[in-house]
């Protein structure tokens, strides 16, 4: 389903003079920052491009840009008479007469393609409109059936170059959804286009977990009634049962490395942290208290895992380091919280709270300070996880009735459903970046 | 009647016993065993007759027994619902003379009432040994997934923990988790 397209990325060095220091553009660990905005002119369809191909291309980089959360996007339907007509990509000189425009950045780009109909080519320039500058310049060319992507490199450019650190456009998040008495697992991209529904077997599938290298997914499923692990490919296919001890196999959490999985297992008569190897084989039990344990989820470095508890009489977060030693509490407030999702980022940890009867996402030092609610007045909002580049978190919510998966910034905002599905949906697992 | 043959009994004893007293003695000698043999046989007709009778008793009670068996048996297949599940292996049934237990919210200690339910439904399950009983510990979607699971898990240990099988906690929606079986059966 994922080809790795030969992708041509070549640098477009121009007469544009480059700036030799960074002007700070956005600083997005702000717990509040102003959208930069940016202007989108039309983009210009090179020879005979069909126009609908750039109008499609416009509009999923638009939307990229939206969800994003950093821009403000002027959308070329809403420029000036005088400019609404420019395609393309300006010259250096020209610079000027988008100022009237309001924006601080200028996006511009064109599609090209092939007489053969069948290799694309998208060729884009970024401007810094307040200090007369071009930032960028790149050219893709790749396979026509790898527009959405292609259009998603540009984006992901653009937040490099605006924000310090490359977009997450081109990830998908698996995640369950309630289709009578069964649940399903299925796959969207990030911007929810492409939904695929992934297991197909009318059995209740559980907690998926993405594999680092981003090719399986593993999951808890009772196709034999017992709730056991198993993996699939992303097309569905190569089902494989990866461990069946008697009792639970569920809430896989993948290590850094691929080679370990962490989850819970009930084979000594109650729900314990144990880890598995690449094979299945080897349980380790890791937790050794009277509690339930419960919802491992490893650290970046891979040393440490966090995990529910209610060893203390009702469920917390609690770390411990990956061979069961050194555990600590994290969270102190409430007395029901779940569902821990450690940032790629290391410093913490997102998780769900029930505070008078209303369960929200939170995020935590991973010393246990520094408590921050996201979520509030919206319902029920469970089961976050981070995207790859740990600024975005993405969750379930039934804040429109039924329960739909929903992303936003790490600090809280911009919080928008994933699909335009009617919902039951739920645990959703972020994938890598697919280049 | 016993007593009273076994008084004759005697009473011929002694006369035979007196009678032996006398120099005469063949024809004295012989009288008590021929009433010993008459009476002995008296006795072993009635003993027959009443192990008969309390043979023929105990048939019927067996039949009568067997027939209550049955009858036990065919209100409880009557009572059995399949449980349609097409995503998990394997035929299920629910009864509805088993009863559920539930707990408290968060908890997995049996309640105090529960005890008795329980044991009522050991008592009726212990007259099919032959059957495969599957435990299941349920919880609501108040709580999150996975620690329902891990919950879920030791509710139904919970109740398995007291030897005796049975359904646990309904569950509101249908996030129905399902436990390992606990065997029963003999073969």
């Amino acid at each position: 389903m994922l080809k790795h397209f030969a992708l041509l990325v070549s640098f477009l060095f121009s007469v544009f003079i480059p700036s030799a220091e960074a002007r700070v553009y956005l600083d997005i660990d702000q717990p509040a920052f102003v959208q930069i905005p940016i202007v989108v002119p039309k983009w210009k369809s090179v020879d005979k491009t069909p126009s609908a191909l750039s109008e499609k291309a416009y509009e999923i980089l638009a939307n990229d840009l939206t969800l994003s959360g950093f821009f403000k996007v002027i959308d070329y339907h809403r420029l000036p008479i005088s400019l609404r007509d420019k395609e393309g990509i300006p010259a250096g000189a020209l610079l000027q007469e988008w100022m009237p425009a309001g924006g601080e950045i200028l996006l511009a780009g064109e599609t090209s393609l092939d007489p053969n109909g069948l290799t694309l080519r998208l060729r884009f320039h970024l401007f810094d409109l307040v200090e007369q500058k071009h930032l960028v310049g790149k050219q893709y060319e790749g396979h026509l059936q790898n527009l959405r992507n292609m259009v998603h490199r540009v984006t992901d450019e653009v937040a490099l170059q605006i924000t310090g650190e490359k977009g997450v456009n081109n990830t998908k998040i698996a995640y369950t959804v309630l289709q009578g008495e069964s649940k399903e697992i299925f796959v969207s991209d990030f911007d929810g286009a492409n939904v695929r529904q992934i297991t197909q077997n009318r059995s209740i599938n559980l907690s998926p977990a993405w594999a680092p290298d981003g090719k399986k997914i593993a999951f808890t499923s009772y196709l034999k009634r017992n709730p056991d692990l198993y993996l699939i490919d992303l097309d569905g296919k190569n089902l494989s049962r990866f461990s069946h001890y008697p009792g639970l196999n569920a809430s896989p959490s993948w290590s850094p490395d691929g080679k370990q999985i962490a989850l819970m297992m009930g084979m000594e008569g109650k729900s314990d942290i144990f880890l598995i190897d690449g094979n299945g084989g080897n349980p380790k039990k890791l937790t050794k208290s009277h509690g339930n344990e419960a919802s491992p989820s490893w650290s970046p470095d891979g040393k440490e895992i966090a995990f529910v508890s209610d060893r203390s009489g009702s469920p917390q977060i609690y770390v411990m380091a990956a061979d069961g030693s050194d555990v600590r509490r994290v969270t102190y407030e409430a007395n029901y919280n779940t569902n821990p999702s450690w940032s790629p980022k290391g410093d913490r940890i997102a998780f769900c709270g029930r505070v008078g009867g209303r369960f929200n996402i939170y995020t935590i030092g991973i010393d246990g300070t520094g408590l921050q609610r996201l979520t509030s007045d919206s319902g029920n909002n469970e089961s976050p996880c981070w995207s790859p580049d740990g600024r975005y978190i993405a969750f379930s919510s039934n804040r429109t009735g039924r329960s739909k998966i929903f992303i936003m910034n790490v600090n809280g905002l911009n919080q928008r459903p994933l699909t335009e599905s009617k919902g039951d949906e739920s645990s959703p697992s972020w994938s890598r970046r697919f280049e | 009647m016993v007593k009273k043959s076994l008084g004759l009994f005697i009473l011929i004893l002694s006369i035979g016993l007196i009678m032996m007293g006398c120099p005469k003695k063949t024809v004295v000698k012989e009288e008590p065993s021929v009433a010993k043999s008459e009476e002995a046989r008296r006795l072993e007709a009635e003993r027959a007759e009443k192990e008969a009778k309390e043979a023929k008793e105990r048939e019927l009670a067996k039949i009568r027994e067997e027939e209550a068996k049955k009858a036990q048996e065919k209100e409880f297949e009557r009572s059995l619902v399949a449980k349609k599940t097409p995503g998990i292996e394997g035929e299920v049934f629910e009864s509805s003379l088993l009863k559920d237990i539930h707990f408290d919210f968060d908890k997995y200690d049996i309640r105090p009432g529960d005890a008795e339910i329980l044991k009522e439904n050991a008592a009726l399950l212990s007259k099919f040994p032959k059957i495969k009983i599957q435990v299941e510990g349920h919880c609501d979607e108040r709580g999150t997934v996975e620690y329902n699971l891990a919950l879920g898990e030791r509710r139904a240990n919970s109740a398995e923990a007291s030897h005796l099988p049975r359904h646990c906690c309904r569950s509101h929606l249908h996030d129905q988790l399902w436990k390992r079986e606990a065997f029963r059966s003999g073969s």
